[in-house]
């Protein structure tokens, strides 16, 4: 009977065994599926889904809005441009601040939908609001800008007009100046000022946005491209040689290019193309050079990449041959067709040349700290070498003539530079004037002056105060 | 080849054993093997919290760094030379890693949060020296189970504890629960003693010499089950209920004989619970107005505290917004943490938790410590869970009683840990109740310390302690 009972109660632990297994394994899948939800939800899905991070941040911002003090902004000498508020304020900028450095600035609100960002504020929010100190105060940042050229660009050079104005180091690309005036005057100290226009691309921050063909900018390309060839070659001077009647009909094509004002100006090299900018002449080198040629300079520009500036965004460009056709090399060659690029690239194609041919990647954000503790630095990294020594020395030497040209003589030091003009598809006309000096790459833009030597003065400005503010 | 040796039932059972004997050692490998190596996590997990606190909360490293001593040596000395006589490790490796990060917990929480109390270590290792002299004493204890009377002694000690609650109870937080009791300058949360008394119910209910038929053994376990209940209700206390409605369910599934009584009383207790739930709905709607009126008679005023507790718990969670800052308050603020924890902890000085130090101390660890630490707490009581089943399983071969009493522990610590964790996410209704490891509370803990003391002491020698010299012994008919 004994053993009857035993065999029994071996029985029912095998069954206990069993339901413990059962319930083991329920549980341990249980917390692995908790695990497994909690990572999805509040770790995983923030960074791949916009409305979870809009959620996330929502939640966030509510917690801290009583007593967060929102990181400051301070320029390359360590000058305010933004912050200082009280807990849980707003921070502000002080005049003229608040209108130069608007658009850099830009602004970050969250509702629980969604985020609405714009501007180092609208990509720093996780530094400046989400990392806080010991008294609640985000980190601070520092940029490269000096804000006395910021406002200087703003309210001189740009005086309300439509446009942009970029100052870029020559050494280590970072940006000095990125002033914007668009179709609204935004106040960053009021975001409904951002909001007031319903005109297209009226948000848009000239200068690292605004996408449209070179122009006779691109000209500085094509030179290069020709002059790389000869130097490969071992191609002799009179390969530059050509002889302008005023029009020039690609092969194949029956349209007609034809110089600024119907300009004839008989032989002529590349400097003196370069100096009047003739369509002509870089039409007809462009298709001597070759599509292969000219692509591979453009690439070496970074015409066709984007270029990322840390906290800001990505400028984006097209290089478009077209068919490649000896008509569209043409077109391309002097700087219109469908190719585009924005006025930072333009001052950034200027501080490859003037940094003998290395284009250094653009930068805005210099240092992001909480109180002493570092929490981004950025570490100078070269995007390309454009074209080698040789070339370079060639391409400042018919720059600087041409600067001259445009009345940056040598009582402004050397001074290097090319306008262009950009014919848009909505029938405007921006243009450009792009340069550099033995420190600092410029280009100026404006959105709505059809002729480009509107822009002469200002570049004389705009270099007598770099002049003044680097000691020359 | 049809024909089959009839087995003699000593034979079968010779037999059963072996198959075990078999499984066990081909899953398992020879316990020395698996061996002293656990003990690196808590002693590593010891110092990086240290570099964590002094990072989260920088005032707190002084007192944490006194405790950095007495919790190493525990963990080196204790893993090393006591606990090394063919332990699970890895069970040892849980225990110790979850015993530092409550202290870490509670120090950060002093430091960052608002709490009504203070952490104090000395109450800390006081509950660490009751689970020592608890174990020491064990096996005296552990004697009575065989015996029946302990099922009606446990019985009288739980309806003991609920009537000195009920009449001598104390409620220090003003929440209504008076589930302390006062004694000079020591405050007791007594109901902590329900739980002992339960795992000394149960085991013996199914261990004792005495044979009881299916029928009784429902009855007894339903009678004690209720007397639990009106306990609870009459001190306000549902939250340590809850664990106890778990403790009770689990262990009839699991060490009751198979029957269609067993399922038909499962289901039917399922069935009530559902219709309790469904009835606290109507009361409340019902009540409410009464309430408002104040126009409860005797009857109805006893019923509204806990119909009210249970609509809102219940209520909060199904939709958290319903009362932001009311009775979702605690939650909402929870849900907040949760969100702006991250992998390693907030960043933005987020400290607005309500009652932190106790029922949403998980909250706190993920909120200051992150997401990361949050998961490897979860891990290590999933450890506890997994060695404590498997010990429980070990057990069944020799004693009965033991089986159930270790099984009864794991579910108080992981089935109270995972309550709470749960609730205190919005996952289901929060429970007041502290969270092992993680929370306050003096009784509290040195329950939790027994607990583990008991689950390490036995499963020292592969859990074969009581092999032979005390085993499950059948009367003979």
């Amino acid at each position: 009977m004994k053993e009857v009972i035993l065999l029994t109660s071996m029985k029912n632990d095998q069954v206990a065994k069993r339901r413990i297994r059962m319930v083991e394994l329920a549980a341990a899948a249980g917390c692995l599926l908790l695990t497994a939800v909690f990572s999805g939800k509040y770790l995983i899905m923030p960074r791949i889904s916009a409305e979870s991070r809009a959620t996330k941040n929502s939640v966030t911002m509510q917690a801290i809005e009583g007593y967060m003090i929102e990181g400051s902004y301070l320029d390359r000498s360590g000058s305010l441009i933004m912050g200082g508020a009280n807990p849980g304020e707003e921070a502000e900028a002080a005049y003229p601040l608040n209108y130069s450095y608007a658009w850099l600035l830009g602004y970050y609100t969250v509702s629980s939908a969604s985020e609405n960002r714009f501007g180092l504020r609208g990509n720093l929010y996780d530094y400046t609001m989400f990392t806080l100190d010991e008294h609640n105060t985000g980190a601070t940042v520092r940029l490269t800008t000096d804000s006395g050229l910021q406002n200087f660009a703003w309210s001189s050079i740009l005086g309300g007009k439509e446009g942009s104005v970029i100052v870029i180091d020559n050494d280590s690309g970072a940006i000095m100046c990125l002033a914007s005036q668009s179709t609204i005057n935004y106040d960053v100290n009021d975001i409904d000022t951002f909001l007031l226009s319903d005109v297209e691309g009226s948000q848009f921050r000239r200068g690292t946005y605004e996408n449209d063909p070179p122009g006779s900018t691109f000209k500085v390309i094509t030179a290069a491209a020709a002059l790389q060839m000869m130097e490969d070659e071992e191609l002799d001077e009179s390969f530059l040689d050509y002889y302008d009647t005023g029009t020039y009909v690609a092969e194949g094509d029956g349209f007609e290019i034809r110089n600024y004002n119907d300009y004839v100006y008989g032989e002529i090299g590349l400097e003196g193309a370069l100096n009047n900018s003739v369509n002509c002449y870089f039409a007809n080198l462009g298709n001597k050079v070759g599509k292969d040629r000219i692509k591979a300079m453009a690439e070496n520009f970074m015409i066709g990449t984007d270029i990322e500036i840390p906290f800001l965004c990505r400028v984006s460009s097209v290089l478009d041959f077209g068919k490649g056709l000896p008509a569209d090399i043409a077109q391309l060659s002097f700087g219109q067709g469908n190719t585009e690029i924005t006025p930072l690239h333009l001052a950034l194609i200027c501080q490859a040349i003037a940094n003998n041919g290395v284009m250094m990647q653009p930068y805005l954000v210099d240092t992001v700290k909480l109180g002493r503790l570092p929490l981004y630095t950025h570490i100078r990294r070269k995007l390309s070498t454009c074209v080698d020594r040789n070339v370079d020395d060639r391409l400042k030497t018919i720059m600087h003539s041409t600067a001259v040209g445009y009345g940056l003589t040598e009582d402004y030091g050397m001074v290097y530079a090319k306008t262009g003009s950009a014919e848009c598809p909505d029938g405007r006309v921006h243009t450009y004037l792009m340069g550099f000096t033995e420190d600092a790459s410029f280009c100026i833009s404006s959105n709505n002056s059809d002729i480009s030597y509107t822009l002469y003065g200002a570049a004389q400005q705009l270099v007598a105060y770099l002049n003044t503010m680097y000691g020359r | 080849m049809f024909l089959k040796r009839k087995e003699s039932p000593a034979e079968a059972e010779e037999e059963l054993f072996e198959e075990e004997e078999k499984e066990e050692t081909s899953v398992r490998p020879a316990s020395n093997e698996s061996g002293a190596g656990f003990i690196v996590i808590p002693v590593i997990l010891e110092f990086v919290l240290g570099v964590f606190v002094w990072f989260t909360a920088p005032a707190a490293v002084m007192t944490y760094l006194y405790c950095l001593v007495p919790m190493l040596l525990a963990t080196a000395l204790t893993g090393t030379y006591v606990y090394n006589r063919d332990g699970d490790m890895k069970l040892f490796a849980a225990i110790a890693s979850l015993c530092v990060i409550g202290i870490a917990n509670q120090l950060v929480i002093d430091e960052v949060y608002t709490t009504f109390t203070i952490f104090n270590p000395v109450k800390h290792a006081a509950g660490f020296a009751v689970a020592i002299i608890f174990i020491l004493f064990y096996d005296l204890l552990r004697k009575l189970l065989n015996h029946s009377f302990t099922v009606y002694f446990s019985m009288a000690l739980a309806a003991l504890v609920y009537l000195a609650l009920y009449f001598f109870g104390y409620d220090p937080n003003g929440m209504g629960t008076t589930a302390w009791l006062k004694v000079g300058p020591i405050t007791v949360q007594l109901t902590d003693a329900s739980k002992v008394a339960s795992l000394l119910f149960y085991s013996s209910l199914f261990a004792s010499k005495e044979s009881r038929s299916e029928t009784r053994v429902l009855w007894i376990s339903n009678i004690f089950f209720l007397m639990n209940l009106v306990g609870s209700v009459l001190i306000h206390e549902l939250g340590s209920f809850f664990i106890l409605y778990f403790l009770h369910v689990s262990i009839l599934f699991i060490f009751m004989e198979r029957g269609r009584k067993k399922r038909m009383y499962l289901i039917t207790v399922a069935a009530v619970t559902i219709a309790a739930l469904g009835s606290c709905y109507g009361l409340y709607k019902v009540l409410r107005p009464m309430a408002e009126a104040g126009t409860l008679n005797s009857l109805t005023s006893l019923l509204w505290p806990i119909v009210r507790k249970v609509y809102l718990r219940f209520s909060v969670t199904a939709n958290i917004y319903s009362d932001p800052y009311g009775a979702g308050y605690q939650l909402l603020q929870g849900k907040k943490a949760l969100w702006v924890a991250g992998l390693f902890g907030n960043r933005i000085n987020f400290n607005a938790i309500p009652v932190v130090e106790s029922d949403m101390a998980f909250i706190a660890l993920i909120n200051s410590m992150g997401m990361l630490m949050g998961f490897a707490v979860i891990l290590f009581f999933v450890i506890i869970m997994i060695s404590g089943s498997e010990l429980s399983i070990k057990l069944l071969k020799h004693s009965r009683a033991d089986a159930v009493v270790i099984y009864g522990v794991t579910v108080l610590l992981f089935g109270q840990a995972m309550l709470v964790i749960l609730g205190s996410c919005n996952i289901i209704p929060l429970a007041g109740l502290p969270i092992p490891f993680l929370s306050r509370g003096g009784t509290y803990q040195a329950i939790v310390f027994c607990f583990c003391g008991l689950l390490l002491h036995m499963s020292e020698y592969g859990g074969r302690r009581y092999e032979g010299g005390d085993s499950f012994d059948i009367d003979e008919e």
